[in-house]
């Protein structure tokens, strides 16, 4: 499991990305981020293999997870 | 300078006289392109008496200096008139492809003017103007036209056209563009001035590339820019702008129930992450544009099974979703549809389709007025049924078609159910979740409209370190707000004109990258402060042109639901705007009276009283 926080959501909200902790196998993206103290749901867009996921989908080992600022609506 | 051809095409379908408009350069210079050149023709080609389905009321299709080039996300045209919904100014920006096919045939804008006798369509290649008999394609839908058009005249014909909504000149009609994946020029009733002047649409084939100043400085820039666009902006393409949804209903932006209330739990069930991994099928990209924030969806089973087209915007889910209490994203996405296929604004049916709902709730509209159709909140049943008559101008369809503000006036007792500003329903965004949209709505030129300042934005993520915003405005910061607005509407009114997608700011670019492209491209020197100034000039023509119909202050107003009932959830609390001493700063800075007339110095100061042609 790989965790990235962008730069761009780190500097937006005062990240420190060496304190967040890794998220844990069967955890969902909700719990992980309640977990964390990694910021509000409605500021973060997480990524999982390349692919915008739901906020109850729940990590594997292998997945490769990344932190983005939450896109502009319209 | 380059960048622009230096010559608009200028049509009379009631003589189908044909005539070539060289501005003077110093039009190109002062109101740059698109929004602004448009803002300004409209204002110098008509008085306050135009009537906007008359033959005196010109429709302007405009591109800017950037549309034709590799500048990011350029492919876009600005489309200007008065408006039949509110009978004010009005403009709709839109992005895909007809912007870029409209500059490639020569010219940089068309202007039409008159009525024809029977349904026409123009025809524009890099030779010749045409003006062809389109009885044939009047009855047929935005989709089928540009098939058929693209079959007459080959794959690179663009339209701009309009469907059975505009020929039945709906006031809340559209003009759509690119088929179907349907780039919409969707606010202030277009639709229905192309309908009046019996004109099916504009179609555009040519090959002439926009001439650069430097081509070398522009590639060093697009080298630059264009991989920050990609990375910043991977959000609008993965999700769209629907991926948005459920975190505007977490921060209490989101319209709930007619905006009458704030928590919906059911947004995360329309949402741009369920589309992704339901309906959509690819992503759309805009000529220029390396993002892709487009959605190309397709329902092939299932109750609203047929869909295959554009898929709905975060505006869309706001007002047909939110706004109604519908969860049910197919049956958006079906009425959606509906309205690219016959060329209608999402954003006003939806507000319609809410507002026959309370007015259903409170008895006001019963079944028998709505055609037998139950307006009950949630009901995905009603929204569709409702948004397919409005599009065809029938039944029910005549009343909701008016837009909010006029169904109030043919509904006694509704008025507090109709959520616009000027005429213009509000779009998805709430002024009681980001206060400096307060003022910036009520000030708009064309009514409530979340783009013409887009002031959001900078209480988000996006910043203007140019005019001292180095980082994003905390929501709900005191004071400020009219001084925000300024600068956010000078510079949304140069994207309007040079022609960039406002998205770009969240991706990083501002005025110092804008002048950057501006001087590679037209080898014009230019800088903030300039294009700054340009931005306000083109502000002030637009508000001249109001005040000369008579707006002003009583008219820069919102509607009381905002002013006076909290939405009470978890974003906003119990959070109401106090809009008038925004206002009344804001009148200071823009340097108009406490009336809300631009004074003397501001009009001579802005250069606003000269003459062009």
């Amino acid at each position: 499991m790989e965790l990235k926080i962008r730069p761009e959501y780190a500097g937006l909200y005062g990240i420190d990305v060496s304190l967040m902790p890794m998220p844990k196998v069967g955890e969902s993206i909700r719990d992980y981020v309640k977990r964390s103290g990694l910021g509000k749901e409605e500021d973060i867009l997480p990524v999982v293999n390349g692919r915008a996921r739901p906020w109850n989908y729940a990590f594997s080992e292998s997945d490769v997870i990344e932190i983005f600022p939450m896109a502009a609506s319209g | 300078m380059q960048g622009c051809w230096g010559k608009i095409l200028s049509i009379d379908l009631s003589d189908r006289t044909v005539r070539t408009v060289v501005p003077p350069e110093r039009l190109y210079r002062e109101y740059i392109g698109a929004g602004g050149i448009g803002a300004r023709l409209l204002y110098d080609m008509t008085g306050p008496g135009t009537d906007p389905l008359s033959p005196g009321n010109p429709i302007i299709w405009m591109t800017g200096p950037f549309t034709g080039t590799k500048v990011p996300t350029s492919g876009r045209h600005q489309i200007t008139s008065r408006s039949p919904l509110t009978g004010i100014f009005g403009e709709s920006d839109a992005g895909g492809r007809f912007g870029t096919a409209l500059k490639r045939t020569g010219w940089d804008g068309l202007i039409v003017k008159g009525i024809s006798e029977s349904p026409v369509i123009i025809i524009l290649t890099e030779n010749e103007v045409r003006i062809e008999p389109a009885e044939d394609l009047w009855g047929k839908d935005t989709f089928e036209t540009d098939r058929i058009m693209k079959e007459r005249s080959g794959p690179s014909c663009e339209v701009s056209c309009i469907g059975v909504a505009g020929e039945r000149m709906v006031p809340i009609s559209a003009i759509g563009h690119d088929g179907e994946n349907a780039r919409m020029s969707g606010r202030c009733g277009f639709g229905a001035v192309m309908g009046s002047k019996k004109l099916k649409a504009v179609a555009a084939v040519g090959n002439m590339e926009t001439e650069v100043a430097d081509p070398a400085r522009l590639m060093a820039q697009q080298r630059k820019m264009v991989p920050q666009l990609v990375e910043k902006m991977k959000g609008m393409h993965l999700l769209g702008t629907a991926g948005g949804t459920a975190a505007a209903e977490k921060m209490g932006d989101l319209p709930v129930q007619n905006w009458r209330r704030g928590n919906w739990p059911d947004a995360e069930k329309i949402s741009g992450q369920v589309m992704a991994d339901t309906i959509l099928k690819k992503n759309y990209y805009c000529a220029s544009c390396p993002i892709g924030c487009g959605r190309d969806v397709e329902i092939s089973e299932g109750r609203w099974a047929g869909v295959k087209g554009a898929g709905p915007e975060y505006e869309t889910l706001g007002l047909m979703g939110g706004s109604c209490l519908v969860s049910d994203l197919e049956a958006i996405t079906y009425a959606a549809d509906l309205c690219n296929r016959h060329g209608v604004d999402t954003i006003e049916a939806g507000s319609a389709v809410a507002m026959a709902m309370e007015c259903f709730e409170h008895g006001l509209l019963t079944p028998e007025d709505l055609d037998g159709i139950r307006a009950e909140w949630g009901s995905a049943e009603a929204l569709v049924a409702l948004t397919e008559k409005i599009c065809l101008g029938e039944g029910a369809g005549k009343l909701l078609g008016l837009g909010v503000a006029g169904m109030a006036k043919k509904i006694p007792g509704s008025d507090k159910f109709a959520i616009h500003v000027k005429g213009l329903t509000l779009p998805a965004h709430d002024p009681r979740c980001f206060n400096t949209m307060a003022v910036g709505y009520a000030t708009s030129n064309r009514g409530a409209c979340h783009l013409t300042g887009a002031s959001y934005f900078f209480e988000k993520t996006a910043v203007m370190p140019e005019f001292g915003y180095e980082k994003p405005r905390p929501r709900y910061t005191e004071g400020g707000e009219a001084l925000m607005n300024f600068h956010t509407q000078n510079l949304m009114g140069i994207m309007d004109s040079l022609k960039m997608c406002k998205f770009t700011i969240y991706g990083g670019v501002g005025f110092t990258e804008i002048c950057e492209w501006y001087e590679a491209v037209t080898g014009s020197k230019t800088s903030v402060e300039d294009m700054a100034l340009a931005g306000e000039r083109i502000f002030n023509i637009k508000r001249l042109y109001n005040v000369r119909l008579g707006l002003s202050r009583k008219d820069d107003v919102l509607p009381e639901r905002i002013l006076t009932t909290p939405r009470n959830d978890e974003g906003t609390g119990s959070y109401t705007p106090d809009l008038e001493p925004m206002l009344g700063e804001y009148y200071e800075i823009r340097g108009w009276d406490r009336n809300g007339i631009p004074k003397r110095e501001t009009v001579e100061r802005l250069g606003l009283d000269r003459k062009y042609f």
